[in-house]
């Protein structure tokens, strides 16, 4: 199982509120990129922090059950 | 252009051509080259030999998005170095309207009155303002605009200033007339207070926009900057969610300070999330707003106006620093109740990351507990009314520190850090501990770049590029959000300037700016006395692991002193 968590712009607006959070069940040795393809996320990838456990990661980091995902649209600080 | 000095003692102005050498300067590097120059670097911060400067940037006049940024510097009571303290709001466009490259306050009067500077394009006169004196931001606010007329800018001090409190700062007009735009760090707003002056208040309506050599190429490179930032992908983020959006953001990085920065993530966080306020305000409707400017002409409107459930407002903007501070790192998971704090620190006109770090060190001392809102709008009430124990928290996190007797204090050069915990953004921290500002996220952020943020070997060089560059746009009068825009077109830096000053600058500008000022604030900080031993993290933060990651600050000293050699 992986945890998945949207930020700002990648949350999902459904009929039934706005999904922030995802649980996925992905094959072994998925890569972070699959969670992108499989929620068909547009948003271009240079533009997009990926967080795997609290630490920054490349696309092709190869995931294990348990982690937890953020995908973060990209941001400068405050 | 040209520079103008008021002489606070004898109330007269000196209009002068500025020299050679401030001219390819402006906001940020000015203040360093003037300070440089004029100020002697070991004086009394708060005495008749410092000297408070008021400089838009380079590209301040034209409303282009995001560029009418205001820079005001001095020597710091602080830190005890150079200070830049940085702006949005109305005044700047106004200060370029009247001609003015840099507005310098010297010296210091002998009696206890308190002053109005109203300026125009004749001259300055001084009107008493000793019936202002001891009011908050937002009443004097008002009655100056009453007295004066809505069209004029205004930068003002509150009792925080007045009081010399080492964490005031200035406020200005934002577009709308709300004078919650500060000039917050290091101390600025107790320069202005040492030199009387409860108001600065800036009619340009007889003035007149600052001349373009070619208006067709500025034209051209106005619009092909304006089309990078519309289009960028950051720009819908901070409209849609505005700073705040950076609370989930730090808080799966493990660097949201928490409880006096004794953890990087809140269990809370996702009750001051930016995606939760954006979904409150528009629950709230009108006058609550998630998307707001604060000055004419930008395209971003990171800002917002907060209002309760009965429609009051309760401050505009809330930004993500204070959340941060005021919010996780005090145990605090109301966004009302840290709206209402931060209008508070408006009043007083204070720093809210230096006040919120000083709660967070007061919280560790047992004199608040972590949560507890109401004792921080008690304690701000001290501060307010000039108790000793107010003058303890409002003097700052490394003031408070001391007196109070507590280890885990955030702050580099006695500046409180901004809401980014240094072991576990290191970049950041780099910037924090050689920064010649203190600790200040905007003068080299790193949390952007697409690094391990936990390798200490990468760090010194991602803040260095940083530095630089943040540099370089204080200089320009750019607002940190516009530089994402700059960052896809930088060739429109050098056509901007090229076209409005008819100068011959190439496209590194912006980096030969960025290395001159931070070498220019760091000799004024050698000859203040500065050393390697004050660009140093707090050494309980090498020592301490930050819990959910469990890492330290261990970017070594050799990276820390050779990040300036270029």
């Amino acid at each position: 199982m992986i945890n998945v968590n949207l930020h700002t712009l990648l949350q999902r607006k459904t009929e039934t509120g706005t999904v922030s959070q995802l649980e996925l069940i992905l094959p072994d040795g998925s890569a972070v990129e699959a969670i992108l393809h499989l929620l068909d996320v547009t948003f271009p990838i240079d533009s997009i922090i990926l967080v795997v456990n609290h630490r920054n990661v490349e696309q092709s980091y190869q995931l294990t059950d348990g982690d937890t995902v953020d995908l973060i649209p990209a941001m400068s600080g405050g | 252009m040209e520079t103008w000095r008021i002489n606070v003692r004898s109330q007269k102005l000196l209009r002068q051509t500025a020299p050679d050498h401030w001219e390819k300067l402006g906001g940020r590097g000015l203040i360093a080259r003037i300070l440089l120059d004029e100020v002697p670097a070991t004086c009394d911060p708060l005495g008749p030999f410092n000297k408070l400067i008021f400089a838009p940037g380079l590209l301040v006049g034209h409303m282009l998005s995001s560029c009418d940024r205001l820079s005001v510097g001095c020597k710091s009571p602080l830190t005890g170095g150079i200070k830049e303290a940085n702006a949005g709001g109305s005044t700047a466009l106004q200060i370029v309207s009247l001609g003015i490259k840099a507005l310098i306050l010297e010296d210091q009067p002998t009696t206890s009155d308190w002053w109005i500077i109203k300026i125009c394009a004749d001259g300055v006169v001084f009107e008493s303002a000793n019936s202002l004196a001891g009011l908050g931001v937002y009443e004097t606010a008002e009655k100056l605009l009453d007295r004066y007329g809505d069209h004029n800018a205004i930068s003002l001090i509150g009792p925080g200033g007045e009081m010399q409190l080492l964490v005031s700062g200035i406020m200005n007009l934002d577009k709308d007339r709300t004078p919650s735009r500060i000039n917050a760090r290091g101390g600025v707003g107790a320069v202005m207070g040492s030199k009387k002056i409860k108001a600065i208040v800036f009619d340009a309506s007889a003035g007149r926009k600052a001349p373009i050599i070619d208006p067709e190429a500025y034209k051209t490179a106005h619009n092909i900057f304006n089309q990078a930032l519309l289009e960028h992908p950051q720009t819908a983020i901070y409209r849609d969610y505005g700073t705040s959006a950076m609370t989930k953001m730090a808080n799966s990085m493990g660097t949201l300070p928490t409880r006096n920065f004794s953890n990087g993530q809140f269990e809370k966080a996702e009750m001051i999330s930016g995606e939760f306020l954006r979904q409150t305000l528009i629950d709230r409707g009108s006058p609550s707003n998630p998307t707001h400017s604060c000055m004419a002409g930008c395209v971003i409107r990171c800002s917002n106006v907060i209002a309760d459930v009965n429609g009051k407002i309760e401050v505009a903007p809330l930004d993500y620093e204070t959340i941060g501070l005021v919010g996780s790192n005090l145990g605090i998971a109301d966004l009302d109740t840290i709206a209402r704090i931060n209008w508070t620190l408006n009043d007083i006109g204070l720093d809210s990351i230096d006040i919120g770090a000083a709660l967070g060190v007061a919280c560790d001392a047992g004199l608040m507990k972590f949560g507890d809102g109401q004792r921080a709008e008690e304690i701000l009430q001290e501060i307010r009314n000039n108790t000793p124990l107010g003058r303890i928290i409002g003097n700052g996190a490394a003031l408070t520190g001391k007196v109070l007797g507590v280890r885990r204090v955030p702050v580099v050069k006695n500046q409180a850090m901004s809401a980014y915990d240094p072991r576990s953004v290191k970049g950041t921290g780099v910037t924090y501990a050689t920064s010649p500002m203190g600790a200040d996220h905007t003068a080299g952020q790193t949390i952007r770049a697409k690094i391990d943020h936990l390798d200490p070997k990468v760090q010194a060089q991602t803040s260095r590029g940083a530095q630089i560059n943040s540099a370089g746009y204080d200089n320009l009068g750019v607002c940190s959000f516009a530089t994402f825009g700059f960052a896809v077109v930088p060739e429109a830096i050098r056509d901007l300037i090229n076209a409005r000053y008819g100068w011959n600058i190439g496209t590194d500008f912006l980096q030969v700016l960025g290395r001159e000022t931070l070498s220019l604030e760091r000799e004024f900080n050698k000859r203040a006395g500065f050393s390697p031993a004050d660009d140093r993290i707090p050494e309980w933060m090498t020592q301490e692991p930050l819990p959910p990651i469990g890492s330290v600050f261990d970017v070594s000293n050799e990276d820390l002193d050779g990040i300036f050699n270029w």
